[in-house]
């Protein structure tokens, strides 16, 4: 009798550990966190510059973005400070839509990146040593980076890919060839948000 | 009074040239980014702009004319070039940082970036545009700066220089 008691009791344990671990709430982004957000005004009005948000909503917070503001480290922004007086350009995603568990994952490497004191590269998406750097470029072997990179970075570190041919689209891949392939002007933050990225709205997020 | 006609001092070159690189450092950033021009921006752009005069005038109390055809072949560069470079940059397919990725770009700031502290308080405008009529404003400035410095060493009793 004893036994049977013991054996009811571990099941009702085991049901409800396993009841507890199913309803358990997954982290999840909400509203447009993990998107990617443009403005235009960069270099007489060539190109836009780009973040990524942090915040559900452009006015959920002070520091809805993440972005890297041309001086200094990636960092937190305001809203003020991304769209420094320019015009909005829209909301982005990547071509195969992330799930909100997949955006929650953005959010952690926009953390990660700003808690690296990354400086700015005009020339270079993503630059890092290749001769230090693994098989992939972790966020701490990054010494520098550009506006768009900071969107390419995080979205191709989690298998969405932005930018790039069917080789070297991976950025955060450590390679010579494909991290020079990712500078110049052969991808800018207007061109990665109108040819390899996905408009989700015109209207701020 | 001795006179001094058809030469230039080496700083009438330097001034304006050593302030337009000044202007365009500082204003880096702000260009680059689109951000609003800070303070420093706008006072160092506004320096660029007075030592083209100056040197302007001091050029023409000199009647110098190799100052005259320097100014007039840099600012028809500057005022000319900023379109033609912008178009240019549009057109152009896109390329790697070793392949020339960066030669239009760095010519589009070599050209906007010094003026930016001043052009980009006007009201929003296309910045090319605005960049281009600011330029034109200062090569027409210099222009009438040389005639008066020229002016003065003509008048009766001058002892200007």
């Amino acid at each position: 009798m004893t036994t049977h008691i013991k054996r009811l009791t571990a099941l009702a344990a085991a049901t409800l550990l396993a009841v507890s671990f199913a309803v358990a709430p997954a982290y999840a982004a909400i509203g447009n966190q993990g998107y990617a957000v443009y403005r235009d005004g960069v270099l007489g009005n060539y190109t836009w510059h780009a973040a990524i948000m942090s915040l559900p909503h452009w006015n959920s917070g002070s520091l809805p973005v993440v972005q890297h503001p041309g001086s200094g480290w990636v960092e937190y922004g305001t809203w003020p400070e991304f769209i420094g007086g320019k015009v909005y350009q829209g909301t982005y995603r990547p071509k195969t839509a992330p799930t909100s568990v997949n955006r929650d994952s953005f959010l952690s490497m926009e953390r990660r990146l700003v808690d690296e004191q990354i400086n700015y590269n005009l020339l270079y998406q993503v630059y890092y040593n290749t001769s230090t750097a693994g098989t992939w470029v972790d966020p701490g072997e990054v010494t520098s980076m550009r506006c768009d990179g900071v969107v390419e970075y995080i979205y191709e570190w989690y298998g969405f890919r932005v930018y790039g041919s069917d080789t070297y689209w991976d950025v955060t891949k450590a390679s010579w060839s494909g991290r020079e392939r990712h500078s110049g002007n052969s991808v800018t933050p207007k061109s990665q948000a109108q040819s390899y990225l996905t408009k989700i709205t015109s209207s701020l997020p | 009074m001795t006179k001094r006609t058809g030469r230039s001092l080496p700083w009438l070159f330097a001034a304006p040239l050593l302030t337009w690189v000044v202007a365009a450092a500082v204003n880096s950033t702000a260009f680059v980014m689109g951000n609003p021009p800070s303070g420093l921006g706008s006072a160092t752009t506004l320096v660029a702009i007075c030592a083209w005069l100056v040197a302007a005038w001091f050029a023409g109390a000199r009647e110098s004319t190799s100052f005259l055809r320097f100014a007039v072949v840099f600012w028809i560069a500057e005022v000319a070039g900023t379109p033609l470079t912008f178009w240019a940059l549009n057109a152009s397919p896109g390329m790697s940082a070793t392949r020339g990725g960066l030669v239009l770009p760095l010519c589009l700031f070599a050209l906007m970036a010094p003026l930016y502290g001043l052009y980009a308080l006007l009201p929003m405008w296309e910045p090319v545009a605005q960049a281009a009529a600011v330029g034109i404003a200062t090569f027409a400035m210099t222009m009438v700066a040389y005639s008066f410095g020229r002016r003065s060493q003509r008048l009766p009793g001058s002892d200007s220089l």
